[in-house]
């Protein structure tokens, strides 16, 4: 039975490390939190020094399973890769930043135990996807990375429920379309050996029309999971009560992760997509960049509105992938990963400013920077990034996906995505600046502290949000690492237009020079600002209202930041298509729940409760059934 | 006989003489007290008999001292296929008395509610093992009677009405059967399934063409036991009848009756009397999506818990019936496809016993959840999770089992349904059954939201955890749950692969009359 090459090979052991961890959690989590919060940190840990350890040196592994006939084989496959391992270490990081965050943050909460838990798990299940070696062991790491989002969401605030449920609705029609593209793929020729995620793409006709079929199946799932648009409503429906951190750790991170790295599978090495395919993914990430950020400007809750920006960033991605050229695909996939960092740190700066002001609307925060410098200072390092200001990471991974899309053949599709995209990352930066004056710079609200004292930092609250920023320095910094080792070799492997390696070199930023400059000018920016402040009184008055007295607090002459931003609201034409996708009118969720109950009813209306009419279906039912027999066989 | 054989005839000999004794013994008063002890023991026994018998090599064997010659012999058939059921009934059987131990304290008359249950399991092993088919309409017929009594047993006007509406439309669909089993022995002159397999084997060999009167048997048997089965359009009685019963005996009908009384008989007569054929094949088919799609429908919109639970045994027999017809499909035909149909066969036969554990054990928490809560609507519920952490647990565990989620046992076998239907050809009922699993999860996400997540409801709020036995039985199923997936392959070389092979040997696989 005990397969023993199996439990030889290194890449099952953080597997089953992860989940033994996660289940003495689970049992302790009542009874011992101090185990539990201890479990979590090491077994995170434990996976990050497993990753590196592993990485470059375990054989891959396959362990017969089951041989079911007809060329179908259930087989546990593992196997790494680079994209794979670069997840599987990312996901470690992230488990073990957000870890070390909750210890503060859900410290004394109800489900403190279970979080952990729970956290153990969907890190055992993100790291099965990333070791994945067919695609029926990546389904199983999927399905249990979506059952711990809906646990763990679960354990929000009171509506927290509706939007776990919404979540778990959405991510399951994912997984249902992922587990119906494995039964097609199943019965093609070749059987089971269609699914390994080993061997080469073959291209996507190769099947027939089955295959387009297929593609779109599985790019469902993973643009669900990504939260790409029009599958995406369940990120903000979750956001306003989900606890913070499983925010920033499943749909922040791990999921986004996830979700590309799927995609990248599915073109790279599964199916590889023919020009009609790239474009459907580049206009799917047109339109989620632009929708997304414009839904994003109109948000008064901070969280929600983070929540669309996660959407909104996995539009550079698809549109990368979607490409087809090394620098996109190389860009896409980098964004991934720098995506996952600065948006994880704003997650995070989200909880810890909610938990300051005691609210988490943007009108009621404000003047924060005085009291968190480093939490100020990490969120503007990371608002920088997601809105691509060089030298951050976020800009260096742009700047490949615009390179990518200029590469592309399709000319007019490419300008009009290319400007989308030039737009969006426009309007990311405004929807920022306003985050960045509502919370930390704008004047406080009268309303006082929740707390009655004056909020200060907590190393652990603090600590992983330093990391988080740092490495969105070095990877804007230094890219050049990462990109080699990692994404241009995948990139090269897939990419399908003809624009090989050799607009690599345009495509890449190379960031000394400039980077010199753009510190010599913030050096210089700051010397002034010194300067200014030394030699110069500045003269603080009270406002001139005409006479009218205004006490010292009165909110009326405070400027809260979100104001302004409601004439987009008032926009033509786009202003009542925002108002109407705050509705919900452009949520599927909700159209496909009212089509459905109407279709419930319908049926329902038939049964009365008439037992002659029951009968009368029996009866109805065999002389249909006799017909048929008897036209069948020609009597 | 072997000593195997002479326990076979004890499997059904025990629980009816129990039946009977525990009548008897609630009218001596020193006794009264043991007749629940007595009901656990004999289907413990039976479970544990089920078990000895799995790897021995049973023959056919004559009862009551008619010979194998004879027409009219009784004939215990103990192949692979019944040796799975076996196991299932009394597994099941046993879960739901050791429930009922704690449970049916707020009834009144416990020992009637023992004696029918073990009357009905006594029925279910006999109609399994029956190898005539008067044999199988006769059990049928007992496990459908003691199954009318107890979904009355509340006597409340909502139960009375329901067993009423049972009563009636069960007794057309034995009506059918009846009808069914008189046409083929008045063409065959047999009543032995193997002998009447061969008599219509010689009937269509003589003629080349199928005469119109064993269709009609075929559409009447069909029609019959897809009614016990409660496929749509048969279904009508399910949601009335199976949420009225108390909650132990919703357990049994949804968990186990309507497989033996229906999926199995039906597969039986199909597979192994009938013959697999084209047309055969597209009306199970046509029967097993339909009840797939209409039950998930109905269930989606349900609040009621126990009637959600009821159109979702619909739907998932739905899945086993259409598994089964791809399977007849590739096996009839010029070329049979044997190995994509013991893909099939093996989806439908794991779904048929993964659902009885999940189905059994989410009957039963909603049991222990109505006895606290006091309610089985699920708007009136909430937060149940943290008051009843064993039962929500275990409820889940079932309902992550039924919504086929990783790794529990039930994405397994929809797994290999839905690989199985796309390898048999049939792209679009592949993607059919995709998304029906898909709605089975919407609807059991809002079990989970409305009952088990959320806020407690006022009647909610004072639930306390299940009671030992109660819990006992429900964490004994979901442990089930969890392992049959992981441990599917130890399942298959045991109990489907042999079912499987007597299903695939198609009317030849029973041995009648003479050897």
């Amino acid at each position: 039975m005990l397969n023993w090459d199996l439990v030889a090979n290194p890449l099952v052991w953080p597997l089953v490390m992860l989940l033994a961890a996660g289940t003495v959690a689970y049992v302790a989590a009542r009874r011992v939190v101090s185990l539990c919060r201890v479990l979590s940190v090491m077994g995170a840990g434990l996976t990050l020094v497993s990753g590196a350890v592993i990485v470059g040196t375990a054989p891959p592994v396959r362990a017969l399973w089951a041989d079911l006939g007809g060329g179908f084989v259930l087989s546990l496959e593992l196997a790494q890769s680079r994209l794979g391992m670069l997840v599987f270490i990312a996901s470690a990081v992230f488990a073990l930043l957000i870890a070390v965050y909750s210890l503060r943050a859900l410290r004394g909460a109800d489900d403190e135990g279970r979080f952990h838990a729970f956290l153990l798990w969907a890190l055992a299940g993100a790291c099965t996807v990333a070791l994945a070696g067919n695609l029926v062991v990546l389904l199983v790491g999927w399905e249990i990375v979506t059952l711990m989002l809906f646990l763990m969401m679960n354990q929000g605030k009171d509506n927290a429920a509706a939007g776990a449920a919404k979540t778990y609705a959405i991510l399951g029609f994912a997984d249902a379309c992922l587990l119906l593209a494995i039964a097609l793929l199943a019965a093609q020729p070749g059987g089971s050996a269609n699914l390994s995620l080993t061997r080469g793409p073959v291209a996507v006709d190769s099947y027939g029309p089955v295959g387009y079929v297929i593609y779109l199946l599985i790019l469902t799932a993973a643009l669900a999971k990504a939260g790409a648009i029009p599958l995406h409503t369940w990120i903000p429906s979750a956001a306003a009560d989900a606890p913070t951190p499983v925010m920033a750790y499943l749909p922040a991170a791990l999921d986004k992760l996830l979700g590309i790295y799927l995609v990248a599978l599915l073109s790279l090495r599964l199916l590889r997509p023919d020009p009609s395919l790239q474009a459907v993914m580049m206009v799917v990430g047109g339109v989620t960049i632009l929708a997304a950020v414009l839904m994003a400007m109109m948000q008064h809750n901070l969280k929600k509105l983070l929540a669309f920006h996660a959407v909104s960033q996995v539009g550079y991605m698809v549109l990368g992938i979607g490409t087809g050229t090394v620098a996109g695909i190389a860009g896409g996939l980098f964004h991934m990963l720098n995506h996952a960092l600065y948006k994880c740190d704003l997650f995070l700066m989200s909880g810890t400013v909610g938990r300051a002001c005691g609210s988490d609307r943007i009108e009621d925060m404000g003047g924060l920077a005085r009291y968190l410098p480093v939490t100020f200072a990490s969120s503007l390092i990371a608002a920088g990034a997601i809105s691509g200001i060089p030298p951050l990471n976020g800009f260096a991974s742009k700047w490949m996906v615009y390179q990518g899309t200029l590469g592309v053949a399709n000319k007019p599709l490419a300008s009009a995505m290319l400007l989308t995209a030039v737009f969006g990352s426009a309007l990311t930066l405004a929807s920022f600046v306003k985050v960045i004056h509502s919370a930390f710079l704008s004047r406080r609200p009268a309303l006082g502290w929740p707390s009655g004292q004056t909020p200060r930092e907590s190393g652990l609250l603090a600590g992983p949000m330093v990391v988080l920023a740092l490495a969105c320095i070095v990877l804007g910094l230094a890219p050049q690492w990462v990109l080699d080792t990692v994404f241009i070799p995948v990139a090269t492997g897939g990419a399908t237009a003809a624009a090989g390696a050799g607009d690599l070199s345009t495509a890449l930023w190379s960031p000394t020079q400039a980077t010199v400059l753009i510190l010599l000018g913030l050096g210089g920016g700051l010397l002034l600002v010194w300067l200014a402040r030394r030699n110069f009184r500045s003269r603080v008055v009270r406002p001139f209202l005409c006479g009218e007295l205004a006490a010292q607090g009165d909110d009326r002459f405070r400027i809260d930041g979100t104001h302004f931003y409601r004439t987009i609201e008032d926009l033509p034409a786009i202003g009542g298509l925002l108002h109407q996708g705050q509705g919900g009118a452009m949520d599927l969720y909700r159209w496909t729940g009212r089509y459905g109950h109407s279709l419930v009813e319908l049926l329902r209306r038939q049964h009365t409760g008439l037992l002659c009419l029951y009968v009368a279906w029996c009866i109805l039912g065999v002389a249909v059934t006799l017909a048929y027999l008897l036209l069948s066989a020609g009597v | 006989m072997t000593p195997m054989e002479a326990i076979v005839p004890l499997l059904v000999a025990l629980p009816l003489l129990t039946a009977a004794g525990i009548v008897a013994m609630a009218h001596v008063r020193p006794l009264a007290k043991f007749t629940s002890g007595v009901a656990v023991g004999v289907v413990a026994v039976n479970l544990v008999l089920s078990l000895v018998l799995l790897p021995a090599r049973v023959g056919p064997i004559y009862i009551g001292g008619w010979s194998a010659a004879s027409t009219l012999g009784i004939q215990i058939n103990c192949d692979a296929l019944a040796k799975l059921m076996l196991i299932t009934v009394n597994l099941v059987a046993l879960a739901s008395l050791v429930f009922s131990l704690s449970y049916m304290r707020q009834f009144t008359k416990v020992w009637m509610f023992m004696s029918l249950l073990v009357f009905m399991v006594a029925a279910m092993n006999a109609l399994v093992l029956a190898g005539d088919l008067f044999n199988l309409f006769v059990f049928l017929e007992v496990a459908a009677i003691a199954s009318y009594a107890l979904v009355a047993f509340g006597c409340e006007a909502e139960e009375l009405e329901a067993a009423f509406k049972y009563l009636v439309l069960g007794t057309v669909g034995s009506t059918l059967i009846l009808l069914g089993v008189g046409i083929l022995y008045s063409l065959t002159g047999q009543l032995n399934m193997g002998l009447v397999a061969a008599g219509l084997r010689k009937l269509t060999l003589a003629g080349g063409k199928v005469g119109p009167a064993p269709l009609l048997a075929a559409a009447c048997l069909i029609g019959g036991l897809a009614l016990k089965a409660a496929m749509v359009p048969f279904h009508a009685w399910l949601p009335d009848a199976h949420p009225s019963a108390p909650a132990p005996i919703s357990a049994m009908l949804s968990g186990v009756l309507i497989k033996a009384s229906g999926v199995y008989a039906m597969a039986r007569v199909v597979f192994n009397v009938l013959g697999p054929s084209g047309p055969y094949a597209t009306v199970l088919m046509t029967l097993g999506a339909l009840s797939m799609v209409v039950g998930v429908l109905l269930a989606v919109g349900q609040w009621d818990f126990k009637r959600l639970l009821a159109y979702h045994s619909i739907s998932q027999m739905g899945y086993v019936v259409l598994a089964l017809g791809a399977a007849a499909h590739v096996l009839s035909g010029p070329s049979p496809q044997v190995a994509v149909a013991s893909v099939c066969l093996l989806g439908a036969l794991f779904h048929l016993f993964n659902h009885a554990a999940f189905k059994s054990l989410l009957f039963l928490s909603s049991g222990a959840i109505e006895q606290q809560a006091h309610t089985r609507m699920l708007k009136e519920m909430g937060g149940l999770a943290r008051r009843m952490p064993v039962t929500g647990f275990c409820c889940r565990i079932a309902a992550l089992s039924i919504a086929g989620v990783p790794p529990f046992n039930g994405f397994f076998s929809k797994l290999i349904i839905i690989v199985g239907l796309a390898m048999a050809g049939y792209p679009v009922l592949a993607a059919l059954a995709a998304f029906v699993a898909f709605v089975t999860l919407l609807s059991f996400v809002k079990v989970q939201r409305y009952a088990l997540e959320g806020q407690p409801s006022a009647s909610a709020a004072a639930a306390h955890e299940a009671p030992f036995s109660m819990g006992l039985a429900m964490v004994v199923l979901a442990v089930i749950c969890l392992l049959a997936g992981p441990g599917m392959m130890v399942l298959r070389d045991w109990l489907f692969e042999p079912a499987g092979r007597v299903l695939m040997a198609g009317s030849a696989a029973l041995i009648g009359g003479a050897p």
